[in-house]
């Protein structure tokens, strides 16, 4: 999830914004106001000095409380407020505020939380997992390439999805030929990342698979790598070549609406060669809804 | 039974018989009326039996080892195959229903002829040598079997041996060549396979009875009838006649017992082998002809020829274990040999002392070796094989077969072998080959159960083998280091049989292992309980911080909440983390000392912890409480008991009744309370010569019921306080009378030997003893000691005083003793003083001259503080419990000259020798 979108909902549900956009971080987005708040007095945005007042509120016995503690410390953005919403996930809680905690720690984006995230990764509850890797996500760290690969080793699909989807998140051409593993044992979520990642020779390794996954799958990897402008058109006008071998209603679609990222005024050979392509697929009844693919590959 | 038919050489011979069996009262065969397990038939049965000797040559007339089998598929036949020659010596276009079988210079089986509505069975007799047929014969019953012996053919037909309303048998004796009937029988009741040996037919019947019958004349010899076990079978063997089912009995003498225990018997072998193998076919059920699976799961093995009587022996001390296409030899001992896996099933086998020779579905013959199982010879039929018959006795080719194979090897082979239909077998190899030590079974065996496809029935054995290593803990501690990962395609180690075996060998190097265990969340819930309780049993106080990190993160988890009665299964995997939980909690409270504790206590407090968690951690402490108090509890009882015991001891250790030396100690305790009042008495009676106390005394120590002699109220009066103070020592008797005598009265020193040739320390007392030596007696003094039985008791049992003399009267200068006058006590005078004084006061004058006396300057200084350490020392020992009183010689005083022994006393009212206190010399 954007960082922007989970400050957004942060944002609606713990602090008047008003003041929360005040003290946000240069560079980030303002977070909007609460819906009717501007006809509301707004208490002032809490800020490091509050830290004191709030962290105690986290031992409530209250979970609403815990949770408007949560917010408010996601609202503080600062990295001190680490260590106590570490120390409230260290101390076990309620699905609901674990949950809280880590996308809490996922919106900070604080590099001092990727020990506590790491040990989340290992929780036994799925759904903490994939939110502890979300959150490594968010962290610009250098470690997180290789621990976000730990999550394509999850017994779980959801988890493995989730990581897949975050290497591809967070630029991790490293983790390209990890990638290819895991979409070779389902992971079909891989196909985005390598997609995101892969360069000219992993386009031609992830189009051999083409016949052996599904079609709807190969295609969102391919339209990650023709909406790619760091890849040349040669390798694009390849992928379109490959996809008209292909050929059928769900390529022609696919193809048409790559078509329609064009200008108008646009004379390139690739546009032209996706028309031709478009123009050789026979019409056919209207494409079929996707088959359904199994998310995070097979158990 | 009927008789149906008897030929005309039967006429007379059953006649002749019966003359001759008269006296066992028998007239006919299978007679209800029949006496069965009589010792004399039978004895004459074993009688005519040959001697056992080995089997060294085939049984059928031609002598050749051979081979008999049916086809399967297309044009069924029946071949003879020459194993020496290695070539078929015959082949008959039959439709066998039967496995035919070689007797004599015949092969005999049943045969379907025609097809369809008009077919049916005959029972043919083919000519050994070329396959013709001799003779053949059409029977309303199913064939079950024959047996030969010389011209002797005797063939049983029957019906409903495998159930049904129609139990119907026949059974005769044919001649060889036409078939001739010699004898018949049709009975009501199920006839199985005959036998003969010796000129008797043996035939077992309605599976509990063998009837031997005479070969030529069909009478019958005797019957035997089995109590513990069924009889399926019947087999005349050249090694002996042996019948049974799955044990193997001996036809001899004591097989008339009926029973296991008095007969000779051989137990079931194997009886751990799966499919329930059979030692011998079932004699009641004809061995089919065509392709079954019955008959697949076999034993093999010969018999050594023991003279009847002896125990059954395994022959070559080798038993073949045959499932379908597996081989196992055993020693008659169990101990597997080798294993081999054919590539067809085996349809037939006959052991020899080469091995065993076997027939393959697809018409392989081979002989395994004995020793190796590897091939000593093999040859092939090149047909498909629906049944054979073995008659290869004897047979033993030169071929070399090689050397053994490991026989884990080979155990594995089959464990792995992935024929699913032979899953028992090959859990039967599994279960041997985990009954080796060897550690590196260990490893095989989580191999084996790491491998994908293994059946369930075969991954449980696995599972239950690795559960029961104790060795080779060192590759199970390896596995721990492996975990699950998806990219890899590694599975989570088998924790379930792996952990169990760790706790069972202390494996404490598995501890960090399994604690990476416990916090890897692929590790399945379901083995989650058994993981913290291993590294709770095998871990210290290290521990504690991974449980403690376990137990709070997961507290509130509801991935750790169950119902607190939901039992764990793979199914309910919130329950089984729950108890994993409850686990931790117990590891942190046992091994977390006080720091432990005060988490565990601020836990349960929680109130985000599960109700169920907290309310398992609070029972720990109530538990502990509850152990403590009652551990309180047990101890005070124990103690009580304790106490209690050895108040018995106490009370065990006191005498029934008190001696009358401990009732001496204990008035010598109250000596001199008690003089006073004798003084008094005899100042008031100066001839007393004895005062006697009777009484009774209650086993807390006290008196009671005082009486006195003389009985003066006065005296009484002065006595009763007294001796009611006497304390004696405690006894088990409730009560008992008591008496105490002082003899006031003193003389002249008496010293007593025992008579001459009495033994040291025995007491001689002349019946007209006087009666102060009865008292020294009574009161436990020696009548050899020199002590003097005309003392004073308070002299003899002084009280701890000084006695001080008297001063000197100037008035008397002659009698310088005579005390003065009791009026006046010298000053400061002692109590002993005392009495002198009065006594003298009391004292008439006597009749003559007194004798001579000490010195009265001469006090003797000694003897008081003699008296009081001899009275000390009395109640010293008194006190210890058991002594008398009495005053060492060395430490009495000098005594006055005591009449010999044996004088009569002073005539009364003689006056005394000298007055009772003076001090004696």
């Amino acid at each position: 999830m954007p960082r922007a979108t989970v400050l957004i909902v942060l944002a609606f549900l713990a602090v008047p914004p008003a003041t929360a956009i005040a003290q946000s971080r240069p560079g980030r987005p303002a977070r909007p106001g609460r819906p009717g708040a501007d006809a509301e007095p707004m208490a002032p945005a809490p800020t490091l000095a509050d830290l004191a007042e709030i962290v105690p509120k986290l031992e409530s016995t209250q979970g609403d409380e815990v949770r408007e503690a949560i917010d408010l410390l996601t609202v503080i953005d600062r990295p001190e407020v680490v260590a106590p919403l570490s120390a409230l996930l260290r101390a076990g809680q309620p699905d609901a505020i674990t949950d809280r905690a880590l996308e809490a720690l996922g919106a900070l984006g604080q590099a001092g939380a990727v020990d506590v995230l790491v040990e989340f990764t290992h929780h036994r509850r799925e759904p903490a997992r994939r939110r502890a890797y979300q959150a490594l996500a968010a962290i610009q760290d250098p470690r997180i390439p290789r621990l976000l690969e730990q999550g394509l080793r999850d017994s779980d699909r959801n988890v493995r999805g989730a990581a897949a989807l975050a290497l591809g998140q967070i630029g991790a051409r490293g983790s390209v030929d990890t990638l290819f593993i895991a979409f070779d044992r389902g992971v079909i979520e891989a196909a985005i990342a390598i997609g995101k990642l892969g360069d000219r020779a992993a386009v031609q390794k992830f189009s051999e698979s083409v016949g052996r996954r599904p079609l709807s799958v190969m295609l969102s990897g391919f339209e990650q790598f023709v909406r790619r402008r760091d890849l040349p058109d040669e390798v694009k006008l390849e992928i379109v070549q490959r996809l008209g071998e292909v050929s059928g209603p769900l390529v022609k679609t696919f193809l048409r609406e790559y078509l329609g990222t064009f200008s108008e005024r646009d004379r390139s050979a690739l546009k032209r060669a996706i028309e031709e392509t478009i123009r050789r697929i026979p019409d056919g009844p209207a494409p079929a809804a996707a088959p359904a693919a199994t998310a995070g590959g097979a158990l | 039974m009927i008789p149906v038919r008897v030929s005309r050489l039967a006429v007379l011979a059953p006649l002749a018989a019966l003359a001759g069996c008269a006296s066992v009262g028998h007239t006919n065969a299978f007679s209800a009326r029949f006496a069965d397990n009589q010792a004399l038939p039978t004895e004459a049965v074993v009688a005519r039996l040959p001697q056992p000797v080995a089997a060294t040559r085939p049984d059928n007339a031609s002598g050749a080892p051979l081979v008999l089998v049916t086809t399967h598929g297309g044009e069924r036949r029946v071949i003879a195959w020459d194993v020496a020659t290695g070539r078929e010596r015959w082949s008959a276009a039959f439709d066998a229903m039967t496995r035919p079988e070689a007797i004599g210079d015949l092969v005999v089986f049943s045969a379907r002829i025609g097809t369809g509505a008009d077919s049916h069975d005959e029972v043919l007799a083919l000519d050994l040598a070329d396959g013709r047929v001799r003779w053949r014969e059409t029977h309303e019953m199913g064939y079950v079997g024959a047996a030969r012996e010389g011209d002797t053919i005797v063939l049983v037909n029957g019906v409903g041996a495998q159930g049904g309303a129609r139990r119907v048998s026949h059974v005769r004796a044919v001649e060889p060549r036409g078939g001739a009937v010699i004898w018949e029988y049709e009975i009501q009741g199920v006839l199985g396979h005959p036998a003969i040996a010796g000129g008797q037919v043996f035939i077992p019947w309605d599976r509990q009875n063998i009837a031997v019958l005479d070969a030529r004349t069909g009478m019958e010899q005797a019957r035997l009838r089995s109590t513990d076990d069924i009889i399926d079978w019947v087999d005349a063997r050249p090694e002996g006649v042996f019948y049974g089912s799955k044990a193997v009995y001996r036809l001899d003498a004591r097989a008339t017992s009926g029973t296991r225990a008095g007969s000779t018997y051989l137990a079931p072998l194997l009886p751990a082998a799966p499919g329930d193998p059979l030692i011998h076919p079932d004699g009641f059920v004809p061995s089919p002809g065509t392709r079954t699976a019955r008959g697949r799961i076999r034993l093999h093995a010969s018999l050594q020829p023991t003279p009847p009587g002896e125990a059954i022996a395994l022959a070559d001390d080798v038993v073949y274990y045959v499932y379908f296409r597996y081989v196992f030899a055993f020693s008659a001992d169990g101990t597997a040999r080798w294993v081999r896996i054919l590539d067809e099933d085996v349809i037939g086998a006959e052991p020899s002392p080469a091995g065993l020779f076997t027939v393959g579905e697809k018409g392989a013959l081979r002989l395994l070796d004995e020793t190796t199982g590897n091939d000593r010879w093999s040859a092939s039929l090149g047909a498909e094989v629906a049944s054979a018959t073995l008659d290869v006795a004897g047979f033993a080719p030169t071929g070399e077969p090689g050397a053994a194979r490991d026989l884990k090897t080979s155990l594995t082979e089959v464990a792995l072998d992935g024929d699913n239909r032979l899953v028992p077998a090959r859990a039967f190899a599994l279960q041997m080959l985990a009954a080796d030590p060897d550690p590196a079974v260990t490893r095989e065996l989580l191999d084996m159960y790491a491998q994908r496809g293994m059946p369930s029935s075969l991954r449980e054995a696995i599972g239950t083998a690795l559960r029961a290593r104790r060795t080779g803990t060192e590759f199970l501690v390896g596995a721990l280091q492996r975990h699950y990962d998806f990219l890899e395609g590694t599975e989570a180690p088998p924790l379930q049989v792996i952990v169990p075996s760790l706790v069972a060998a202390a494996e404490r190097r598995s501890v960090d292992a399994l604690v990476a265990q416990l916090m890897d969340h692929e590790t399945p819930a379901a083995v989650l309980p058994t993981v913290v309780q291993a590294i709770v049993q095998l871990g210290d106080a290290g521990v504690v911080p991974a449980l403690r990190a376990f137990l709070v993160l997961y507290h509130a988890d509801s991935a750790f909440l169950a119902p607190p009665d939901a039992a764990c299964t793979p199914a309910t995997p919130n329950a089984c983390a729950m108890q994993a939980l409850g686990l931790a909690a117990d590891g942190i409270f046992k091994l977390g000392g006080n720091e432990g504790r005060e988490m565990l206590t601020r836990l349960a407090a929680e109130g985000r912890t599960h109700a169920p968690l907290a309310a398992t951690v609070r029972g720990f402490f109530e538990g502990e409480q509850r152990a403590a108090e009652e551990a309180a509890r047990a101890e005070a009882t124990a103690r009580e008991r304790a106490a209690a015991e050895a108040a018995q001891e106490v009370e065990a250790a006191l005498p029934i009744r008190l001696s009358q030396e401990l009732v001496n100690a204990a008035f010598a305790e109250h000596t001199e309370a008690l003089r006073a009042c004798v003084a008094e008495e005899l100042a008031r009676n100066p001839r007393l010569a004895q005062v006697r106390v009777v009484f009774i005394m209650n086993n807390d120590g006290t008196g009671r019921d005082f009486t006195f002699a003389p009985n003066t109220p006065e005296f009484v009066a002065c006595l009763t306080p007294k001796v009611a103070a006497v304390t004696f020592p405690r006894f088990r008797q409730i009560r008992q009378r008591g008496s105490f005598v002082i003899s006031v009265r003193g003389g002249q020193p008496q010293t007593e030997t025992p008579a001459e040739g009495a033994s040291p320390g025995a007491e001689v007392l002349a019946a007209d003893a006087p009666w102060w030596q009865r008292a020294r007696v009574r009161a436990g003094v020696p009548l050899n000691a020199a002590v003097t039985t005309a003392l004073p008791w308070w002299v003899r049992h002084a009280a701890p005083v000084t006695i001080v003399a008297p001063p000197a009267q100037p008035s008397q200068p002659t009698q310088p003793e005579t005390p003065t006058s009791p009026a006046a006590p010298p000053a400061g005078g002692e109590r002993r003083g005392g009495f002198r004084a009065r006594a003298a006061a009391a004292q008439p004058a006597p009749a003559q001259p007194a004798p001579a006396q000490p010195a009265p300057a001469q006090p003797a200084p000694a003897q008081p503080a003699a008296g009081s350490t001899a009275a000390g020392s009395a109640r010293a020992a008194a006190s210890r419990g058991r002594s008398c009183p009495t005053t060492p010689p060395a430490q009495r005083p000098a005594q006055p000259a005591q009449p010999p022994a044996g004088a009569p006393p002073a005539p009364a009212p003689a006056p005394p020798a000298q007055p009772w206190w003076l001090p004696q010399q």
